[in-house]
């Protein structure tokens, strides 16, 4: 697994283009970041990763490191 | 799996009706107009028929039952079980089904329960009715299925209220010792139970004032106890990941080829986001999963028979054989595999404000 394709793909679950994220990103500080983006990101994750993340494992994580560390963990 | 094979009954005909008031995404005061973009382009839904002067279920399903009944030229005497699968009851007591047998005229030999089951109610309508009428003592059944589901949720709830919209469906069965065998495999995740909830109303928490007290959970929901909620992550992985396996596993079983044996695949249209997962992860041809969920939504139970209602009357004129995936409440999902030829389906019916609403 590849971090920088993992940030890639989570930034195209944005409305905005252009996203700057990078590992330390809080995601959920970043601005366009709704409730439905979550439920692209966990999308997203089932289909590059082929991992559905249990929701309150996801809660836990803060910034695109630890989500990375968490599909990483499940595979 | 707990694998269903209802023989000698057949799927004679469908019928559905909507409440006349349709509201579109773009009305919402929460949703700004990039919002209510995302929302179109994400869950797919544009438009949904709500009951808005105080319309029940039962009055959409009496509308659609009456059609459809006349639809078939059925004798009210030769129907022996009426069933009402709602979770939007006309009263807590006496069940839906009984006033319903009075209303539509139908004899008092007529056995009527309700299934307060959700999302798969069309399934569970037909595991248990089907099942009961395979013997060939009862002939024929007609099978209501529909929600006020608008009607449940806080009109103040960003995460629930544009999800769903409000329907009746009448489904028409009959004994049939030709009929193809009707295939179901049934499964429960009650550790789940909370993702889809109603806090307040029934006897574990009565409704007291504080039922109605609203309560802001930020990102735009804003509820009091006595409306339903939907925990939107919980209930996404959940149909993204169960659904597809029970579809798969019957296939299987019955070694049903996806793309040569079945004609349609009709998928619970609760978002598009779950319908798209299911037909990747299943590998299904998307021109076979006939779609309604823009302009019609959720529709609970009532999902499957409206999209027969509205996307395919004329091509169900020929057999056919279709696949059924639901999932909802409970949680359950489940799997039908079904046969049909020449089935009835009246146009789509609006129940008018000005019409007889009990």
């Amino acid at each position: 697994m590849d971090i920088q394709q993992f940030i890639a793909n989570v930034a195209e679950q944005f409305d905005e283009l252009n996203v700057e994220l990078t590992p330390e990103t809080r995601f959920r500080e970043v601005e366009g970041w709704v409730s439905l983006t979550a439920l692209l990101v966990i999308t997203m994750i089932d289909d590059e990763y082929g991992i559905v993340l249990p929701p309150e494992e996801m809660r836990q994580t803060n910034t695109i490191q630890e989500l990375f560390d968490l599909v990483k963990s499940k595979k | 799996m707990a694998e269903l094979r209802i023989k000698n009954v057949c799927l004679r005909g469908v019928a559905g009706a909507v409440p006349e008031t349709m509201v579109s995404t773009y009305d919402y005061p929460f949703f700004s107009h990039n919002d209510a973009d995302n929302f179109v382009k994400t869950v797919g839904i544009k438009n949904r028929y709500i009951a808005l002067h105080g319309e029940c279920a039962s009055d959409l399903c009496t509308l659609a039952a009456e059609n459809l009944i006349d639809s078939l030229h059925w004798d009210k005497e030769s129907i022996g079980i009426l069933s009402f699968e709602s979770v939007t009851a006309d009263y807590r007591t006496p069940p839906t089904s009984c006033i319903l047998q009075h209303r539509l005229g139908l004899p008092e030999s007529c056995m009527t329960f309700d299934l307060p089951m959700g999302c798969c109610g069309f399934l569970y309508s037909v595991a248990v009715v089907g099942k009961m009428m395979q013997d060939g003592n009862i002939k024929r059944a007609i099978l209501l299925i529909g929600d006020t589901i608008t009607r449940m949720s806080s009109p103040k709830d960003k995460s629930r209220i544009p999800l769903f919209g409000d329907c009746g469906t009448a489904v028409a069965l009959e004994y049939d010792e030709n009929a193809a065998d009707i295939i179901l495999d049934m499964n429960t995740y009650g550790k789940g139970y909370e993702s889809l909830i109603t806090p307040h109303s029934g006897f574990r928490h009565q409704v007291t004032p504080k039922s109605f007290e609203y309560e802001d959970f930020g990102n735009g929901i804003v509820r009091a106890p006595i409306h339903s909620l939907i925990q939107g992550m919980e209930v996404l992985t959940f149909a993204i990941s169960r659904p597809p396996k029970s579809i798969k596993a019957l296939l299987e079983k019955y070694a049903i080829d996806k793309d040569n044996d079945l004609d349609y695949i009709l998928i619970h249209q609760a978002n598009l986001l779950i319908i798209n997962q299911i037909i990747k992860k299943c590998g299904f041809d998307t021109a076979k999963v006939p779609m309604n969920i823009e302009n019609f939504a959720n529709l609970g139970g009532a999902s499957i028979p409206m999209l027969m209602v509205s996307e395919l009357n004329q091509q169900l004129k020929e057999h056919k054989k279709m696949l059924a995936s639901a999932f909802g409440l409970g949680l359950t999902w489940g799997t039908m595999i079904f046969e049909t030829e020449n089935l009835i389906i009246p146009p789509l019916a609006v129940l008018h404000t000005t019409d007889n609403v009990k």
